[in-house]
């Protein structure tokens, strides 16, 4: 087991304005460029509700205190956590392979 | 095209002829001086009317431009906003109507900055933009559909909920005169009866999905520099205000108590007693039906909120979109306490795609033409147009938008449903220059209601009407500023052409840019004003401009606007001034108890302000010099042409 960072979503909080997908899709385009972005916000226009992925793309800005999405969500509908993961010893990986 | 790409712009104009089935591409380029949005809208619809002036709005030759600017589709605080400019179908002048939601960034990730339409469909249809290309597809399933639907449909035929849609509902089928195009399903570019010129071409929808890049000149700069912004629309009040309550704040902060006065009774008071102001109040909003708030694309403020009403006399109904225009329109200026039938009613606008405004004015006029008697029983098929009636507004609305019954009537709009009546029903019709009015503040704030009467697309506060008398100034920058340290005054009349002008022409810049109003000094000096839409529009394009420079090009679009009136519609002074009632019929009680425009202090107010803009105060006509200094050569040659032209 091994604790990350990650994006942690409040989608109860997301007005759905898409600035993260903008600022995601700029940090790896320079570009303004949504369609490049690890994170995608989409809104059930019948109920209001707003469903936030992340994409496995996703490396947190590694480069950076604090990830551009969050920079930019004015309703702190993002912040920055930590979850609990399950890695892969050497001796899973070479079970794996030897199944 | 200069460049492989352009920085900012999307780069491209298409050209769609519906009668001729054709859509051609060309570039941006030639456009640019009026850097885009309603700038370039309003330029395109001023060059084709002078070939052809005797095109009525409804006609199939006449030309609808839907263009967005070069800060939309990125991350400036409000970059979200459409501009739909034509032929006014009420007017006869000039429209030009402004639009929030997605489909401005969707139109710049599709490729395109502007979409100019000319023509009229043998059937209906819509048409469906996608990265770069365009396409004329059957609409035939769609006609006679609700917006909401409209909307639904055309995503489950394309099978992607990421579309962006553009859309007109039976009132613009219908060609009401209150017709407008909703996006988003909640959002609608109301004014001049843009619905209906949509609906006269066949035209059901705008379709629009892309994936293309918005470049930026200087990526770092651009997002260091849009940090700061954002962190100044954090710590604006006005924005705050907006973020918690939506424009509906205005009212639900000042409206009940009378700090806000609101257009009552067809405008005949602005003062609604709290104990009716009570029960439409915001927080009774907020706290019974909200569920959420929906922004516009990237924008910090999201203004507007997401409602669910889900039983009683209009429930089940999930909607978005009640704003301070909304409960004066359906609220108080019908006397309707019924804050449900208020929901009810704005759901159906949207539906329906009508104009809010619009509907509120002529329902205004209805209903005090039935207590005058001028209306009866069985000209309505049986509805009681009684003032407080919350079950007949919203059966009223579906009516108009059909052009049912005594809706056929009021589809007409205030001016030429008066017109048609007669009986002296003109008398207390409220329009300006034939645009219906949904107001508030007109007595008591001077310079408000010097930009109401000014505009070039008849009423409306979002051009020269300042918010300086509500938000204050310091005394020593009102005076450099505008010249005047009574521009914070709402009872003053001194300085209020200035400021009034000043509006006019930056709020010509803010739609070019494709920026929303709400975030820019026109709510609160610290956020975008000139200054930072130059740095914005450098650091996004990568081409040197100034804060003089943008306001000359503002000036410039709000004189093609004036000269296309001028031309097109006739107007002259007697067209900026407001309907009698506001002269003769003052408040009568709150704070501004007595208030009223005193036609002297108006009329002085109304000479200093044609003085600002170098327009002549006897006819209102522009002058020779004006235009010289703002190089329009080709407007001031068809001026002079028509001999509407001052010396």
């Amino acid at each position: 087991m091994a604790i990350i960072e990650t994006i942690l979503v409040h989608s109860q909080l997301c007005t759905g304005c898409r600035a993260c997908e903008l600022a995601c899709g700029f940090r790896w385009t320079k570009q303004m460029n949504p369609s490049q972005a690890s994170i995608v916000v989409r809104r059930d226009d019948h109920t209001g509700q707003i469903e936030v992925k992340i994409h496995a793309s996703c490396d947190v800005c590694q480069e950076r205190e604090i990830p551009m999405c969050i920079q930019v969500c004015n309703p702190r509908a993002l912040s920055l956590g930590r979850k609990l993961v399950q890695t892969l010893t050497q001796a899973d990986k070479s079970s794996g392979e030897e199944s | 095209m200069k460049d492989q790409y352009h920085y900012g712009w999307a780069g491209k104009l298409l050209r769609v002829n519906l009668s001729e089935r054709t859509c051609k591409i060309e570039a941006i380029d030639p456009y640019l001086p009026f850097i885009g949005g309603r700038g370039i809208s309003d330029w395109i619809v001023f060059n084709f009317n002078e070939q052809s002036s005797d095109v009525k709005a409804l006609d199939p030759p006449s030309v609808i431009a839907i263009g967005t600017g070069p800060l939309a589709g990125t991350l400036v605080p409000g970059g979200c906003r459409t501009n739909i400019s034509s032929k006014s179908v009420v007017t006869g002048g000039i429209s030009t109507s402004n639009v929030g939601g997605h489909l401005a960034a969707e139109m710049k990730f599709a490729g395109f900055d502007q979409i100019v339409i000319q023509g009229k469909a043998a059937e209906p249809v819509y048409l469906l933009i996608q990265n770069g290309r365009a396409e004329i597809r059957d609409g035939r399933d769609l006609w006679g559909q609700t917006t909401w639907k409209t909307e639904e449909i055309i995503r489950g035929e394309l099978h992607d909920d990421g579309i962006r849609v553009a859309c007109i509902g039976p009132a613009g089928e219908h060609l009401c005169a209150e017709a407008c195009v909703i996006v988003d399903r909640g959002r609608a570019a109301g004014w001049g009866g843009c619905g209906a010129v949509f609906g006269s071409k066949n035209l059901k929808a705008i379709a629009v999905r892309g994936n293309m890049p918005v470049r930026i000149a200087d990526p770092d700069g651009f997002w260091a520099y849009n940090l700061e912004l954002l962190n100044r629309v954090n710590r604006s009040r006005a924005s705050g205000i907006l973020t918690r309550y939506g424009t509906h704040g205005a009212y639900g902060v000042g409206g009940p108590d009378g700090r806000t006065p609101q257009g009552v009774r067809n405008h005949r008071d602005e003062y609604w007693p709290a104990d009716k102001g009570m029960y439409l109040r915001e927080v009774v909003f907020r706290e019974k039906w909200e569920t959420g708030r929906a922004a516009c694309f990237a924008c910090p403020s999201a203004c507007t909120h997401l409602y669910h009403l889900p039983g009683g006399k209009y429930g089940p109904l999930t909607l978005e979109g009640v704003h301070t225009n909304t409960v004066r329109a359906l609220g108080s200026n019908l006397d309707i306490t019924d804050a449900e039938a208020v929901l009810r009613g704005q759901a159906l606008i949207n539906q329906m795609g009508l104009n809010t405004d619009g509907v509120g004015s002529v329902m205004g006029w209805a209903f005090e033409a039935y207590e005058r008697g001028l209306l009866t029983k069985e000209d309505t098929g049986g509805l009681e147009l009684t003032w407080g009636n919350g079950e007949a507004m919203v059966k009223l609305l579906e009516q108009i938008a059909y052009r049912r019954g005594i809706g056929d009537l009021l589809a007409k709009g205030v001016k030429e449903a008066a017109r048609t009546l007669g009986q002296g029903s003109e008398e207390f019709a409220m329009h300006v220059k034939g645009q219906e009015m949904n107001e508030q503040s007109v007595r008591s704030h001077k310079g408000w209601a010097l930009g109401i009467f000014t505009s070039t697309r008849g009423s409306g506060h979002l051009n020269g009407a300042s918010l300086i008398e509500r938000l204050g100034m310091d005394k020593e920058k009102a005076k450099s500023l505008f010249g005047s340290e009574a521009v914070s005054r709402p009872e003053a009349y001194e300085g209020k052409g200035v400021v009034t002008a000043w509006f006019e022409n930056f709020k010509a810049v803010v739609d070019s840019m494709g920026v929303c109003y709400y975030c820019t000094t026109w709510i609160d000096m610290d956020l975008l004003g000139l200054d930072e839409m130059a740095n914005l529009f450098q650091l996004v394009t990568g081409q040197k401009t100034s804060a003089q420079e943008l306001f000359w090009v503002g000036e410039r679009i709000y004189n093609i606007e004036k000269a296309f009136n001028t031309l097109h519609a006739g107007f002259t002074r007697k067209d900026d001034l407001p309907p009698k009632r506001f002269m003769e019929m003052p408040i009568s009680g709150g704070p501004y108890a007595g208030a009223r425009l005193e036609p002297e202090g108006y009329n002085r107010m109304l000479d200093d302000y044609y003085r600002t803009h170098g327009w002549d105060p006897v006819t209102s006509w522009q002058t020779s010099g004006c235009l010289d200094r703002l190089g329009l050569d080709e407007v001031k040659r068809q001026l002079a042409q028509a001999k509407r032209l001052k010396e």
